[in-house]
């Protein structure tokens, strides 16, 4: 299955919107999304990413969001995953990613506090 | 005077027509597309009787027309120097319309660039330029310009270059499927060279320890693979047995894993603990982070006097152990995160003691996320259920294990690499 990726500009920065599988054959696609977003230049402080869509995510969608939150540390940006379904959220709490990233109830929430 | 003429037309035909059988089975007898390339243009100049020729090939890249062979006192530095894209210059014009071109005089053509004549002091004249073509597609195109006795090219021999060049394109066609053939069947033979390597790097043998049994299953899901497993002997007491996963699969991973491997064993060797060694471990593989690669990985230290195991997890999946009454315990979760993902990161040990015939059982996504053909998860409810009913002894728990996912699975492919370590003290 593809993943529909939907990037837009919100207050805080930007917010990316995920829906579908992030596996290896579409992570290269969410990589290059999340590249175009750095690429707007300075100004931002957060990027969100709404995984509310996302049911699966295997080691290379991790890895696909470990690069994007490394990239953010660079820009002096944070990342913010949104909305993690009960399936990813397995994923991150069997392998401990809550202690790696921010993670948030609602997008909405995610912009709050910066 | 008639009939001389017409003698001499048909003479020259002749020749044209025999000039083309030589060509095909010149190209015929060569697969290497350098020595095509050279052939075509060295006969084209000959049987045109033309003082120089050319031929370039669009590169798929960039859709830009390259130099391959330049025959003439210019053609060297064409061949270095010159890249037209589609519609530039004669031969751009005639690769974007994909139509044959005959001027009696190059200048009077507007899309003449003058450019090489004022760089060279070289005066084109008359000038055929035809498309190759395979099928529909053009390929490149060919040249011939200025015939030696001065006189301009006529459409007799237009037709004649546009048949020869006819042969040459599906000669050159066949050469770079030959080419991409041959490198296809390299670039199998490097995996399987690879597959070889990256096996070397996998333990040759169980640790051989009294009372204690060892064994290992791993299949990686391409010819190469990001999971591994070691057996590192610290000392005469202790022994360490890790396993691991690293982020996607194929090549990048495999050679994620052949450095980590080789750190892991240095640090087991000159760290205290486990947890320290993974602190190490983790900052060494984050400081040199690309593509936000990381590895998953369970190092456990199993003290064969004491009988105690310690256990380091670095965002594994835990380690299952089933005990000499049969019943199966699924240790605690993940104390620490994976590696390589930011440094600074803690790890914690937690101790597990292990008595007579109990198994410990160590593995990797790929067996508890194998799929049926419905695309199914074999889960941990069915591994928990092999394992419990299994054998205690480690190599038949292990064969148990793998059949039993071979036996869900059926003929779906495997998509993740499957690693499986089974280890324990004799009843």
């Amino acid at each position: 299955m593809k993943v529909e990726i939907t990037v837009q500009k919100i207050g805080v920065g930007h917010l990316v919107v995920l829906k579908g599988d992030v596996d290896m054959n579409s992570s290269p696609d969410v990589r290059g999304s999340i590249a175009e977003v750095f690429k707007q230049g300075p100004g931002a402080k957060a990027l969100v990413i709404d995984l509310s869509g996302v049911r699966y995510m295997d080691s290379s969608g991790i890895a696909t969001l470990v690069e994007a939150m490394q990239n953010c540390m660079k820009q002096g940006m944070k990342l913010r995953l949104a909305e993690l379904s009960p399936s990813v959220r397995d994923v991150f709490e069997l392998a401990r990613l809550s202690s790696i990233f921010e993670i948030f109830p609602k997008a909405s929430d995610a912009q709050a506090g910066l | 005077m008639e009939n001389q003429s017409e003698i001499a037309r048909l003479n020259a035909k002749i020749t044209r027509l025999s000039s083309l059988i030589e060509v095909n089975e010149l190209i015929g007898s060569s697969l290497d597309l350098d020595t095509i390339l050279e052939n075509v243009m060295t006969i084209s100049k000959k049987v045109m009787n033309a003082d120089a020729s050319s031929l370039m090939l669009i590169d798929e890249r960039t859709n830009e027309l390259v130099y391959q062979v330049a025959l003439g006192t210019v053609g060297e530095k064409l061949k270095k120097e010159v890249r037209l894209k589609m519609g530039q210059g004669i031969a751009g014009t005639v690769a974007e319309e994909g139509k044959p071109l005959l001027l009696e005089d190059a200048y009077t053509h507007p899309k003449f660039f003058r450019g090489n004549d004022q760089a060279t002091g070289y005066r084109t004249k008359s000038m055929i330029t035809v498309p190759l073509k395979v099928g529909d597609r053009v390929t490149g195109i060919a040249q011939v310009i200025n015939r030696l006795d001065g006189n301009p090219f006529d459409k007799d021999e237009l037709e004649l270059f546009i048949a020869l060049s006819r042969l040459a394109a599906i000669a050159i066609e066949n050469a770079k499927m030959h080419q991409s053939l041959m490198e296809k069947q390299r670039l199998v033979k490097d995996m399987e060279f690879a597959k070889s390597v990256q096996e070397s790097f996998l333990p040759q043998f169980e640790p051989d320890i009294k009372s204690y049994r060892f064994s290992a299953h791993y299949t990686p899901a391409l010819d190469v693979g990001g999971d591994f497993y070691d057996f590192i002997q610290l000392d005469k007491v202790r022994t360490g047995i890790v396993i691991g996963d690293v982020s996607g699969k194929g090549v990048p991973a495999a050679l994620y894993m052949a450095k980590l491997g080789s750190d892991l064993r240095t640090l087991a060797y000159t760290e205290q603990t486990p947890a320290i060694a993974l602190a190490k471990l983790n900052d060494l593989l984050a400081a040199r982070s690309r593509r936000g690669m990381f590895a998953t990985l369970l190092y456990t230290e199993l003290n064969t006097v004491t009988g105690n195991l310690t256990v380091c997890n670095a965002g594994h999946l835990p380690p299952l152990v089933k005990r000499r009454d049969g019943s199966v315990k699924r240790l605690q979760p993940a104390g620490g995160t994976p590696l390589g993902m930011l440094p600074g990161m803690q790890f914690s040990d937690a101790t597990e003691p292990l008595g007579r015939g109990d198994t410990v059982v160590l593995y990797t996504d790929g067996i508890v996320e194998a799929m049926d053909a419905k695309e199914a998860l074999y889960g941990y409810e069915r591994f928990e259920d092999v394992i419990r009913k299994g054998p205690s002894d480690p190599a038949g728990l292990k064969a148990a294990i793998i059949a039993d996912v071979a036996r869900f699975t059926g003929l779906s492919p495997q998509h993740d690499d499957m690693t499986l370590v089974c280890f324990g003290a004799e009843r």
